[in-house]
């Protein structure tokens, strides 16, 4: 098992971004064209929600009789109440009637089941910019990337989706409350406030899924993990440095397959004019590491030798490992598994 | 004979074994070779993770696999087979009419089949049908299994399903022009209906009905029709899976369908039911062979990293902190299983953090076995319940063959790469309570997988490497049901007779290497049963193992450890720690 590319703290670097529908649509840009992050750059339309009519229960007749019955055929628009058809009654009595729960059009009419199938209107999706820059390209019917210049943090967790807002020291409505350790009843505060969402190094698990009970959509982000770990020093540095000004969050996480991290990208001035990022950092002697597992988790240091054969450590497993000298003194054997590259 | 060259594209993965021999009989693991799965991104093409497999084996071998070029395997040099779970496995939505009847029994013919079942669907699943037509909507699987009524029955439930269907027109997952595969295993009469609904919309299979009546189940059918369709249309649209099928001497497997097939093997061997339990990271597979029937079940949530932190939120925190020989904090014990979440890949490198992962690990079995149970098909045949959790299944070995658990077999990290046998041991007896006599294993380098396609071009090779390379042996376990009790073994070894005794509630473990096989006769306390009645002895053999053989006094169904002092006392006298 080989060490896991480490999460990305740059101060300033090229960030682009996908904004794709999840459904074909038309995009609203065109490449160069400069964006807002509240811009909305491609829109599409969902297809309205699906009602099942059971006509044949409300006509009182058997399913295969129900088509006989209807005064709409497939493929017509009818309007909230419209009759769909009417029913023999018993003996001829009580004709029963079977009116359109809602707006929309016939889809299907089934002599199987004896229901017709109603389909609403159409909504629109639509996707914003959520970064402010540039158009780079152009997906037709997709979406469209956006590119800018910026700080750009990487957590290693998160909860909620995207939101915008100024990056802040303080619990304030709608901003993003920066803070080293998400302690106590830090979370209760943050939703008490209305923050827009919380970047921490960590936090108890407890605590976070006491903050999705109370609010399932919570943006939190946490750079290092769970428990009383307290923000990296260069995470806290970049983005210490950038208080007030807005930022992009995303909690959105994928751990499984097609890992996908949350993020904080604060963009800088000069948006559009992208330095291109560089190669993902190897595993090498003299790369910096962090440690992501006890003993010494979060500490940081640099690889100083690399044995090719398994060792034993402490738990009794025999791993490969790596030796590490840490920042502060000192040298340390840990897994291969266990440390992070640093960019 | 020829040797035989085999991958598992799994999830994360692509290991390759090298499996030869003078004579088949006499097969065995030459060697192993492995390298990360690229079914996604950067690569997205199967292929070259298993070519990067290959040229580890020939590293591990010297010997040379792959065609001139590098670009294939060499026929000449290997028949060449695979199987494989790779981007997601085969992941398949059911529906059938009653969840209890023709649903029920169309997830086990897709289970059965290898099959991660997304979501199973029913008429009486407590969805309004829209709901349910914007659930199928949102789900993407390979393909999609439909039952529904018994032969000669009602057609409306069928159709109805058919058209939820046909409503949602779910998208294969893998993208395409394709249309979504669909098995029909539901009343013959509803076909008609059915392909009213789906004709032109999906790739429409009629096959015989898993239910034909209410008390009778037939799954072969569905589940040989899922491998073809797997074979002809989730494979060929799977990224390189198009190169790879046309590599292989024989149709390519998904990995718990090949699985399946090396357990059947196992019990048909043995005479014995066997159970298999594969821990992964996301979920735990659970296979058994009772009285000659199969069964596969997924945990989906009961693995040891992804799913963590869901295995922890179901059994508790305070259950798990019951099997540490330390004492450690619920917060404590929730920050660092979570954390095992997010970075799934870390290993434990302090005793603590090894003993909570051993310890999370028996809860995770427990509940994987709790959900086996609950997924049984019904019958004389369904297990008896027992456990601490109420639910939990116990494999019962009775003494002397003919019926009951003789080999329980353990695989995934957890289990087979636990520093001390000893450890997985202890894990597969506290998690699943094995009673009477027992075999304990486990499959060191997950080649249950390789050994199943193997075994459908040779079988004497798959039967020969199972018992000689795979299957590790721990020992043997006693353990008598009822409540805490003495056990009395005399062993005649071959330097003469010994008596071995636990105490009441205590643990013994007797050094017995692996191949030896010692006559042995058990006695239970009083109260206490092996199998053939309470307090009466029973003439066994008992294999050895890496751990030997173990006397377990501590009754069944288990009590959980009274404190750290009694668990950390169960795990020395196993061997397992410190």
């Amino acid at each position: 098992m080989s060490a896991a590319l480490g999460l990305i703290v740059s101060a300033d670097r090229a960030v682009v971004r996908r904004r794709r529908l999840p459904i074909p649509g038309r995009v609203l840009v065109a490449e160069g064209d400069k964006v807002g992050a509240e811009d909305i750059v491609a829109r599409a339309l969902l297809p309205g929600p699906l009602l099942p009519v059971p006509v044949a229960a409300l006509f009182g007749c058997e399913p295969g009789e129900a088509a006989a019955r209807l005064t709409v055929a497939e493929g017509d628009a009818v309007r909230e109440g419209d009759i769909l058809g009417r029913g023999p009654g018993i003996w001829g009595l009580g004709a029963r009637e079977a009116r359109a729960p809602m707006a929309g059009v016939v889809e299907r009419v089934s002599r199987a089941t004896g229901q017709i199938t109603l389909r609403g209107a159409a909504r629109p999706l639509e996707v914003a910019a959520h970064l402010p820059g540039v158009v780079s390209g152009v997906v037709p019917g997709e979406g469209a990337d956006v590119a800018c210049r910026a700080a750009h943090v990487q957590g290693v967790f998160g909860t909620g989706g995207e939101v915008r807002g100024p990056l802040s020291a303080e619990p304030l409505p709608g901003a993003v409350w920066l803070l080293g350790v998400a302690a106590g009843d830090d979370l209760a505060r943050a939703a008490a406030a209305g923050v827009a969402a919380v970047v921490a190094g960590g936090t108890g698990y407890a605590d976070l899924r006491a903050a999705e009970a109370r609010r399932p959509d919570v943006v939190v982000i946490l750079t290092e993990g769970f428990g009383d770990l307290p923000m990296a020093e260069p995470t806290r540095r970049i983005l210490s440095a950038h208080m007030g000004r807005t930022v992009s969050v995303d909690g959105t996480t994928q751990i499984r397959a097609g890992v996908v991290r949350p993020e904080v990208v604060v963009p800088l001035p000069g948006a559009g004019r992208a330095m291109p990022a560089g190669p993902p950092p190897e595993l090498r002697p003299g790369a910096r590491v962090r440690i992501v597992r006890d003993p010494g988790f979060g500490r940081r240091g640099h690889v100083v030798q690399m044995p090719a054969l398994p060792r034993a450590v402490d738990s009794g497993a025999v791993v490969r490992v790596l030796l590490v000298a840490l920042d502060g003194g000192g040298v340390v054997v840990v897994p291969r598994a266990n440390v992070e590259v640093e960019g | 004979m020829k040797p035989y060259l085999i991958t598992d594209c799994g999830s994360t993965t692509t290991k390759a074994l090298l499996i030869g021999g003078d004579r088949r009989e006499e097969a065995r693991l030459i060697a192993a070779g492995e390298a990360p799965t690229t079914v996604e991104a950067p690569h997205a093409d199967v292929t070259v993770g298993v070519l990067s497999a290959i040229a580890a084996l020939e590293d591990a071998s010297g010997l040379r696999l792959r065609a001139p070029g590098g670009a294939r395997p060499d026929p000449a040099a290997a028949e060449y087979l695979s199987t494989s779970s790779a981007g997601g496995g085969l992941q398949m939505l059911v529906a059938g009419a009653v969840g209890r009847l023709s649903a029920a029994s169309a997830e086990r013919a897709a289970l059965a089949a290898g099959a991660i079942v997304q979501r199973t669907f029913s008429v009486d699943d407590g969805l309004a049908v829209h709901e349910r037509i914007a659930e199928l909507r949102r789900l993407r699987p390979d393909m999609a299994l439909l039952a529904g009524g018994t032969d000669g029955g009602g057609v409306r439930h069928a159709a109805e399903m058919a058209e939820a269907l046909a409503a949602a027109a779910p998208e294969p997952r893998l993208g395409g022009p394709a249309r979504l595969p669909v098995v029909f295993a539901g009343n013959r009469s509803a076909r008609a209906a059915v392909v009213a609904a789906l004709a032109g919309r999906c790739a429409l299979r009629m096959v015989d009905n898993v239910r034909p009546d209410l008390d009778r189940e037939r799954l072969g059918p569905a589940r040989d029709a899922i491998h073809e369709l797997f074979m002809e249309h989730v494979m060929a649209r799977a990224p390189g899976y198009d190169r790879l099928s046309a590599w292989v001497a024989a149709p390519v497997l998904p990995t718990p369908s090949a699985v399946g097939v090396t357990v059947r093997a196992a019990a048909e061997r043995l005479g014995r039911d066997v159970l298999a339990v594969d821990i992964g990271g996301a979920t735990t597979d659970v296979f058994t062979v009772t009285a000659g029937r199969y069964h596969r079940s997924v945990g989906a949530n009961f693995g040891m990293s992804y799913s963590a932190a869901h295995v922890l939120r179901e059994a508790g925190a305070a259950a798990v902190a019951g099997w540490l020989p330390v004492r450690m904090g619920e917060r404590e014990i929730a920050d660092r299983v979570a954390n095992k979440m997010i970075r799934p890949t870390t290993v434990p490198a302090t005793p603590v953090d090894l003993l909570l992962e051993q310890a999370l690990a028996r809860e995770a079995l427990r509940l994987a076995l709790a959900h086996h149970r609950r997924t049984l098909p019904p019958g004389p045949e369904a297990l008896p319940v027992r456990g601490r959790l109420g639910a939990a299944l116990a494999p019962r070995g009775t003494p002397g063959g003919g019926g009951g658990f003789g080999l329980v077999i353990g695989g995934g990290g957890v289990l087979s790469h636990a520093p001390r046998r000893a450890q997985a041991a202890l894990m597969l007896l506290d998690a699943f309570e094995p009673t009477g006599v027992v075999r304990l294993g486990v499959d060191g380098v997950f080649m249950l997988p390789h050994l199943g396609v193997l075994r459908g071009r040779c079988a004497e090779a798959a039967e020969a490497v199972f018992w000689r390379d795979c299957l590790i042996p721990l020992g043997t376990v006693i353990a008598a049901s009822g409540p805490p009790a003495a056990l009395t073994v005399h062993l005649r070894l071959p330097g003469g007779a010994r008596r071995v005794a636990v105490r009441a509630g205590g643990l013994l473990r007797v050094p017995q290497a692996s191949g030896a096989v010692v006559p042995a006769e058990c006695i239970p306390g009083s109260g206490a049963d092996l199998g053939a009645g309470p307090g009466r002895p029973v003439r066994v053999e008992l294999h050895g193992g890496a751990v030997g053989i173990l006397l377990d006094g501590r009754g069944r169904p288990l009590r959980a450890p009274a404190g750290p002092a009694e668990m950390a006392a169960w795990l020395a006298a196993a061997g397992a720690w410190p």
